[in-house]
């Protein structure tokens, strides 16, 4: 369990909702979903009822007005038992930042409104087949006619795109301009496809959007032409890595908890796993990690709440390293199972495929290296 | 930032670029972004430091990078939302 001192009372409270939440809701369905292939409608309404989907959008149009903190807490809970569920809240809040920052008082009352009730759930559409999430060389593109643009291109890997009403879509103008729009997922010319066999995330709907001479209309542009790359993309960007940092934390406190609790029970050469050695120096190494990520996390969502300009670095580190430090307790700890560790309906294999995730998502953690090493360098004093 | 919001925009946005680029000297007038001198995520942080700084809301009519690509031009911007 996550605790800490610097955490307010409301905090620690809604933590324990959330952790609630989880034990009876999330927890005990996680395997199946993931077997399904989907978050089932009536969990996700759920959630939005309980006014999780919108909580961090702000009260003026009608989401929780948490700090970045409670909505980090609810990603560390949320993802401690399934990768899949919490990746709504990640993309969600993805699409929805940046309406709240740059969105027109019409964008705020048509789309993030709904959002914050969680009566529209929303992607954010910007990685493609051919070159990623390389913002810079995005392929898909807006061409005016008349008062209109028409949006052609594909994006790939989004995740609840299978599921989602809306998306949050980047590409450049034909002058190579960077630009992000919102579209219906019914809207005629878009064609959403299932991507079942994913490595992780198989119950987040996660799928490819075509996009064939859509009309988009001057006032489902979001922000301004040209700015999408310096201003919309980052902002959402953020907060998908601020998510992902916790939930991150989250699965490395499960898995914490699975190898533990497991070396406690299990005998071998008529000893218990944890009395040997070697499981400890395991066992040691995720309990470190989860202690360095949680307080990462929180210094970066401090930040936040703080209006730092450093909270975008300081997620950065987070999301760097929680990620990291999951994918090596979720491999660690089907070692210390063995065999029994490597079957799907346990938890820890399910855990060990979606903390590789973790690694690619909001930026690759060597587009992050990429960032952070440069950042890292400058600081240093020149001689 | 009281005390900062009474010195001249320029003087202190030009230290906290400095401080954040690692820079000795810096010229008002030299355009940080074409030059490359900063990551893709210092658009949103320097904004971010204005925000705070000056006690100013930086709006999607604001977004032009006219307003934030010098020192100069951004002191410039950093007055007339003051003003407004």
């Amino acid at each position: 369990m996550f605790k800490h001192q610097l955490l307010t009372g409301e905090q620690k409270a809604l933590y324990k909702e959330f952790r609630e939440f989880v034990k009876e809701h999330v927890g005990p369905n996680a395997a199946d979903w993931d077997k399904r292939r989907g978050v089932p409608r009536e969990v996700i309404d759920r959630c939005s009822k309980a006014g999780y989907v919108g909580g961090i959008i702000p009260k003026e149009f009608g989401g929780g007005g948490w700090d970045t903190v409670t909505f980090g807490l609810l990603n560390e809970a949320m993802g401690s038992a399934s990768s899949s569920l919490c990746a709504l809240f990640t993309v969600h809040t993805m699409a929805a930042m940046p309406l709240v920052k740059w969105g027109t008082p019409d964008q705020q009352k048509r789309f993030l409104e709904p959002m914050a009730k969680g009566e529209l759930i929303a992607s954010f559409a910007l990685t493609e087949p051919k070159v990623g999430s390389d913002m810079q060389n995005i392929e898909t593109t807006f061409t005016p006619q008349g008062d209109i643009y028409l949006l052609n291109g594909t994006k790939k890997w989004i995740t609840y795109s299978g599921f989602s009403d809306i998306f949050l879509v980047f590409g450049k103008t034909d002058d190579g301009k960077p630009t992000a729009c919102i579209i219906r997922s019914n809207a005629p010319g878009v064609k959403v496809t299932r991507l079942e066999d994913m490595l992780g995330f198989r119950a987040a709907y996660v799928s490819q959007i075509e996009f064939n001479n859509c009309e988009i209309p001057q006032e489902d542009i979001v922000g301004k032409p040209g700015l999408a790359l310096a201003y919309v993309a980052p902002y959402g960007l953020h907060y998908g890595r601020m998510s992902t940092a916790w939930s991150s934390a989250g699965l490395l406190r499960a898995c914490l908890e699975i190898s533990a609790a497991y070396s406690r029970e299990r005998r071998a050469s008529d000893s218990l796993l944890i009395d040997f050695g070697m499981i400890r120096q395991i066992i040691t190494d995720i309990g470190v990690d989860l202690e360095a990520a949680q307080h990462l996390c929180l210094s970066a969502a401090m930040a936040d709440d703080a209006h730092s300009p450093k909270a975008m670095e300081k997620t950065l580190i987070a999301k760097y390293y929680s990620s990291r430090a999951a994918v090596r307790a979720a491999a660690d700890t089907i070692q210390v199972m063995g065999a029994s560790g490597c079957q799907e309906d346990n938890p820890a294999a399910r855990h060990y495929r979606c903390a590789k995730i973790m690694e690619i998502i909001e930026g690759t953690n060597q587009v992050l290296q990429r960032v952070l090493g440069k950042s890292f360098s400058r600081r240093t004093p020149t001689k | 930032m009281r005390a900062e919001n009474e010195q001249i925009p320029q003087d202190i946005i030009r230290n906290y670029i400095m401080e954040n680029v690692n820079l000795e000297e810096l010229d008002d007038d030299f355009d940080i972004f074409e030059a490359g001198l900063v990551n893709s995520l210092f658009a949103i942080e320097l904004m971010t430091f204005l925000e705070k700084a000056f006690d100013i809301k930086v709006t999607m009519d604001d977004l032009d990078m006219e307003n934030f690509k010098t020192v100069n031009s951004t002191g410039q911007f950093v007055q007339r939302k003051r003003e407004a």
